[in-house]
């Protein structure tokens, strides 16, 4: 019962990141992708090998707006 | 028992924190402008429909919603009507630089903080509110998207129609 309780005060300090703090996620260091143009570029090698595309990625800005 | 509930209780508090919605007095507030950093509040454009708009540098939308707000209030005109942009921009230079590229012809605010943006409790960026001349929050506008201008454009005649 005590373990419950502290999982669930803990719980309460999970805190997502508000609309407006998301500038510094926004940030090209912060990027899963840090060289966009050079992933282009290896998805085109890619699809002229294995004559298939897509599936390599998910929509969304990441301001919360989609 | 009492205490698991007191438990869930002090959880759940969190949550409780809702945004503005239609019908609610728009909360006061005072800013720096930018860029020269003059103190400006929503008060000194009361009288007039206000369109509040939270936007920030690296917002792709906020790119869309821009030139579609200047043009906006070169229509409109600033007798009746107002747009006060507040850049939520933790750094000053990212929000003057994105502003050399629009230059917009009408208030922009910096709320480095984002002080005014929790109060306004913003779900999404951009989320602009339209304020009638008493105050009240008649629409809230989240993200950009194409044909939202028009939307935009005929709330606010409607406001400045039945208020003239």
């Amino acid at each position: 019962m005590r373990l419950m309780c502290l999982v669930l005060i803990f719980l309460g300090g999970c805190e997502t990141v508000k609309p407006w703090e998301r500038g510094t996620l926004a940030r090209p260091e912060m990027q899963l992708d840090s060289d966009p143009l050079e992933t282009k570029l290896r998805e085109q090698v890619y699809q002229s090998k294995e004559a298939a595309s897509g599936g390599n990625g998910a929509a969304g800005a990441g301001c919360g707006c989609n | 028992m009492s205490r698991l509930l007191c438990c869930l209780l002090i959880c759940l508090l969190p949550l409780l924190s809702h945004g503005l919605e239609v019908g609610e007095t728009a909360p006061e507030f005072e800013l720096s402008s930018l860029p020269n950093q003059t103190p400006m509040e929503l008060q000194d454009f009361a009288g007039k429909v206000r369109y509040v708009d939270f936007w920030a540098s690296w917002c792709a939308p906020c790119r869309v919603s821009f030139p579609e707000l200047i043009k906006l209030r070169a229509e409109m005109g600033s007798e009746n009507f107002e747009i006060i942009a507040i850049s939520v921009d933790e750094k000053t230079e990212d929000a003057t630089r994105f502003l050399r590229r629009f230059d917009p012809q009408y208030p922009v605010l910096h709320d480095p903080d984002g002080k005014v943006a929790e109060r306004y409790d913003i779900p999404a960026m951009p989320t602009s509110f339209i304020i009638d001349r008493y105050g009240q929050i008649t629409m809230v506008h989240t993200g950009f998207r194409d044909g939202d201008i028009e939307k935009i454009r005929t709330h606010i005649n409607s406001l400045l129609a039945e208020e003239s």
